[in-house]
């Protein structure tokens, strides 16, 4: 996987791409912990798709930190995710202009402009880590639309809760 | 403060409940409704618990499961998607059975058949090997200790160690999915042939028949790493690319294979279920044994290094290897060592009631879990409805009567049920639902198998032995009160003990004291009267089932088979 430090440079408006977009981390309050799922599923996508990546330069080192420990010993292949440190209208140019957001909660409430982008939502129910697709069906990336519904599906249904009867193949 | 501390969805589903920090009760599912290993939910344990605190689910502070699905979630999906390429399949076919999908609320709710909304508790998931580190450490009399919790999987990892100190755990190391001591020991016993769940003590026990001649290939199946780590070679598993299938429709768990075609390549056929056992197999065997002692001291070597304690905490189903067990104190640093009595998944919900109490509550410790007495016991008077409701002939005796009665029944060679107290947790009978004969004589082992246990004839039988007496007969001293160490007999008692002595001189032991089972101990202090011998041989009370629980189970079990006598609370019950 490749992944580069971009400074303030936007993508090129032919190069499709999509955008995690975490609040907390322009913010500068990083919880690491929270952090590992939305990046491993962005990681899984970057196969399809490159990704850009917002982040303040105080979150940088922590950010740089989880994608090793993520990266550590996988070898798929990847289109990069690239950090962009950026203000927030570049933020906001950058949201509209994807293809594909993979946010949190808090990040679709602060851009209503994502009201209509297809987005993955990274969210919580009870105990559980989820995610929620929104507005998929207007990617036209069939293979993409595969991938990122299967991880989803992958995610929820390990979060989820507990097999209660039958067969349980995935056993950890 | 109630919590209430669960293990389901695994084999040996359990339940157990803890009031103000002390352990109130913990049992099995499999004793309830009767098939082994249950998984699933644990529904009847769960009620019998309630039962045994004198509440209803509305007084519950706490409720904790042995599962965290969202521990090391990032690491399972990448693993999951890093081997399957194509996603539908892995939606679409592996998980299409995979049922429905419940929180523990609702599953409790459903259980007990009361609405969701009427509990007032907290509802938590402890990760798996957390769980089973404080089942073992927070319940031990250690301030300070060294903690290994060591199985096949449990949210996404195989083997976590750590220290405790007071109510807090540091984990200090850990093997991720899929590398895995006990993912090793199943896929082998597997291709030796006994293919049910639990079936790996067999295989502990057919190695001693062996010679570990094949100890350098097993030395290529699980490397050594520094820093106490080991890896297996995938290319002898199917579970790294096929996952390990579990079902439980019935019940009880069957685990899909595990060894792949390289196994067979390496080590010829697998053995069929039932097929004759030759050398070849047992030298397999062995060879495992002797790989999987290698490694646990080589992650233990580097526990002690990292803690400098000299105290160790042991659980996990792995340690329910008590022939390695045994000989940790022999080849670490480790001087004392606390292993739960159910080490097994069953004893992780123990482990979730004291990780929510001692660290997550920030109680203190109070509690020592110094025997493993935690089941459902029944009153004279409902043993006396069971035993006229049979028929059959029975005697209400005195405690001394009893155990003296009994003692001599054992010391003629009879073949004695007994039944008390309170039902022990984990899988071994520890003297109140025991099958009890005279291990003086070589051929009980023979008897016990044709007329009730029906197990293979390699496989030993165990001794209990009073708890001060052990030097006499035994090359180790350390307290053995949950059977999960085997020591060697010493030499010149090997001849006095033939029926529980196994195949190289070694027993697994029991080491029993009054203050934790007077009545058992009596019996075995009169069986030492009788004969000079303070050992009898001791085997779950059970044919081929789960362990019995009432005294219905026990009379059911006295029937069927060619049991001589029961004892059964005060009842000496006879044909």
């Amino acid at each position: 996987m490749s992944e580069e430090h971009q400074g303030a440079a936007v993508q090129p408006a032919a190069v499709p791409f999509a955008v995690l977009f975490l609040p907390q981390l322009l913010a500068g309050a990083v919880e690491p912990h929270d952090l590992f799922l939305s990046f491993t599923f962005v990681y899984l996508l970057s196969m399809h798709v490159r990704f850009s990546l917002p982040v303040s330069e105080t979150a940088l080192p922590v950010v740089e930190k989880i994608f090793d420990q993520i990266l550590d010993g996988h070898t798929l292949q990847s289109k990069g995710v690239a950090y962009v440190i950026a203000g927030a209208e570049h933020v906001a140019r950058m949201l509209k202009s994807s293809l594909l957001v993979v946010t949190t909660e808090p990040g679709v409430a602060q851009h209503p402009e994502l009201e209509s982008v297809p987005q993955a939502v990274m969210c919580r129910a009870g105990n559980a880590q989820m995610v929620r697709l929104r507005n998929v069906e207007k990617l036209a990336d069939e293979e993409l639309k595969g991938k990122l519904v299967g991880c989803a599906q992958l995610i929820n249904i390990q979060s989820g809760g507990f097999i209660t009867e039958g067969h349980f193949s995935l056993s950890w | 403060m109630y919590i209430l501390g669960i293990n389901a969805y695994h084999g040996d589903a359990a339940a157990a409940l803890i009031k103000d920090g002390r352990l109130v009760a913990a049992v099995e599912e499999e004793r309830f409704n009767r098939k082994k290993h249950c998984a699933g939910f644990p529904t009847m344990a769960v009620r019998y618990c309630l039962e045994a605190a004198g509440i209803t689910s509305a007084d519950l502070d706490h409720v904790g499961i042995s599962r965290d699905p969202s521990a090391n979630l990032h690491k399972k999906i990448l693993f999951s998607m890093s081997r399957l390429t194509k996603v539908g399949s892995l939606i679409g076919s592996r998980l299409a059975n995979a049922g429905k999908v419940r929180n523990l609320r609702d599953e409790l709710s459903r259980a007990l058949a009361i609405p969701a909304d009427t509990f007032r508790a907290q509802f938590h998931n402890v990760e798996h090997h957390k769980a089973h580190m404080a089942s073992c450490f927070l319940v031990s009399e250690f301030d300070r200790a060294a903690i290994l919790s060591i199985d096949g999987f449990g949210d996404f990892i195989s083997t976590m160690w750590g220290l405790g100190e007071g109510v807090k755990m540091q984990v200090l190391g850990e093997i991720e999915f899929p590398h895995s001591m006990g993912c090793l020991y199943t896929a082998t016993t597997q291709f030796l042939g006994f293919p049910h769940y639990g079936d790996e003590g067999k295989v502990m026990g057919l190695a001693p028949y062996g010679k570990p001649r094949f100890l350098d290939q097993f030395r290529e199946i699980v490397t050594t790493e520094s820093g106490g780590r080991f890896k297996l070679n995938l290319d002898y598993f199917l579970h790294h690319s096929e996952g390990v299938e579990m079902t439980w429709d019935e019940g009880s768990p069957t685990v899909g294979r595990i060894f792949s075609d390289k196994f067979i390549e390496r080590f010829g056929p697998a053995r069929e279920k039932g097929g004759p056992l030759n050398s070849h197999y047992e030298d397999i065997a062995a060879s495992l044994q002797a790989r999987l002692e290698e490694v646990a001291f080589h992650i233990l070597q580097h526990l002690h290094e990292q803690t400098g304690s000299d105290r160790l905490c042991l659980s996990g189903g792995v340690a329910f290897n008590s022939v390695m067990n045994g000989k940790i104190l022999l080849h670490t640093p480790f001087k004392q060592i606390y292993a739960q009595p159910a080490a097994g998944d069953a004893g992780t919900a123990v482990g979730v009631c004291y990780y929510l109490y001692n660290f997550d509550q920030r109680q203190p410790r109070s509690f020592v879990m110094d025997h493993a007495y935690t089941g459902p016991a029944y009153e004279n008077g409902e043993i006396e409805s069971a035993v006229r409701a049979s028929g059959l002939p029975h005697t209400r005796l005195s405690s001394e009567l009893l155990s003296q009665t009994a003692a001599r029944a054992i010391a003629d060679g009879q073949i004695v049920g007994w039944f008390q107290g309170r039902m022990e947790f984990g899988p071994r009978a520890l003297g109140n639902r025991s099958i009890v004969v005279d291990p003086r004589r070589a051929e009980m082992k023979d008897i016990l198998n044709a007329r009730i246990k029906k197990r293979e004839p390699f496989r030993p039988f165990a001794p209990s032995i009073l708890e001060d007496r052990v030097e006499e007969y035994f090359e180790q001293t350390h307290p053995a009160p949950s059977m999960l160490m085997v020591y060697q007999v010493k030499a010149d008692k090997r001849a006095q003990i033939p029926a529980v002595t196994h195949v190289d001189g070694s027993g697994r032991l029991q080491t029993v004291s009054r203050g934790t089972n007077a009545r058992y101990y009596d019996l075995i202090r009169d069986f030492d009267r009788l004969t000079g011998v303070p050992v009898v041989l001791n085997t779950s009370f059970n044919e081929d089932e789960p362990i019995v629980c009432t005294p219905q189970d026990a009379l059911n079990c006295f029937q069927r088979t060619r049991m001589d006598k029961l004892f059964l609370g005060d009842y000496l019950v006879e044909r």
